[in-house]
């Protein structure tokens, strides 16, 4: 297969994942699009390197979680808002109302997370990789990885937890 | 069934879950929603994996564009250099070839340079006269 076959078949189809990891780690929509946009870019310049790389969607997503980083050093960009995150629809069943209520809360609990846990929870939970795909991304260990995911979700559930006693979330 | 997804849900907090069990789990709370907490967290899982309504350009299109502007620059830098040389050309153009009309405008530039040195020559004689003037008007 040729470079420009790979980068058509391994990096188009994962450029959504691309921009859900951009937009959890900046929280903005227009620049997580921008971010994934010269991230195609960077990739396709370099397309020839797809025929040495063991996954290419886990170099795609080192590539984006590195351009985010960048992103961030040069604008000294404060992560804050989830109002992108946690936008509002327009279902208005009181299930899915439920289940808004629920996305925010999620939202929530996951920014009060360490940037790596966070970063581990969305890989796994939302783009459902691999622990070794997570662990090439991050350059770090598999068990790290494990570790990472484990605290975070124990968060998660005490949180949940106390809902269930409770009815508040914190 | 049910304990099935128990026993997932179990194995998913004690993060002993593969990839294809926690998708299992997720797709059992996506067809059966559930009114507690937990199932629907799982739920929101599926939610948060909705396809982002944002699209992006092929970067191959992208180069293109970048190779589009360049020609468009190079031929710009073409066209300028182009206007340079006829210009250039044009000046050329009033170069006299014929020799007696060559004589009669040398002739003239002569005699306007050497009619405004002697005007020049005047007024630095009646220069010369003042300070001569004041000269005198001192020693007396």
């Amino acid at each position: 297969m040729s470079p420009n076959q790979l980068f058509e078949t391994h990096i188009i189809p994962v450029s959504s994942k691309m921009y859900r990891f951009a937009l959890s780690i900046l929280k903005e929509s227009d620049t997580a699009q921008d971010v994934v946009q010269e991230c195609l870019v960077k990739i396709w310049t370099k397309r020839s390197k797809l025929l040495d790389v063991q996954s290419p969607e886990a170099w795609a997503m080192r590539i984006t979680r590195n351009q985010c980083y960048d992103w961030v050093k040069t604008n000294r960009f404060t992560v804050l808002s989830d109002k992108e995150m946690n936008q509002p629809t327009n279902d208005h069943t009181d299930y899915q109302t439920l289940l808004t209520d629920q996305m925010n809360w999620l939202g929530k609990v996951l920014d009060t997370l360490p940037d790596r846990q966070r970063e581990i929870y969305h890989l796994r939970e939302v783009e459902e990789m691999t622990y070794q795909d997570i662990a090439d991304i991050l350059s770090i260990s598999m068990s790290e990885v494990k570790v990472y995911l484990h605290r975070a979700r124990t968060k998660i559930k005490s949180s949940l937890q106390k809902i269930e006693a409770y009815g508040i979330a914190n | 069934m049910e304990s099935r997804i128990k026993e997932l849900q179990e194995k998913y907090w004690a993060g002993e879950t593969s990839v294809k069990e926690e998708k299992e789990l997720k797709a059992y709370f996506q067809s059966n929603p559930s009114l507690t907490p937990e199932g629907q967290y799982f739920q929101s899982l599926n939610k948060m994996k909705s396809e982002p309504k944002v699209s992006f350009r092929h970067p191959k299109s992208t180069s293109w564009r970048s190779k589009w502007s360049v020609a468009a620059v190079i031929t710009a830098g073409v066209i300028a250099a182009a206007l340079v040389i006829q210009d250039a050309r044009k000046q050329r153009d009033f170069v006299v070839e014929d020799p007696q009309e060559a004589y009669e405008i040398t002739r003239k530039a002569l005699l306007m340079v050497s009619s405004g040195l002697n005007e020049g020559k005047n007024y630095s004689q009646e220069i010369k006269n003042i300070n001569k003037a004041e000269e005198l008007i001192k020693e007396n």
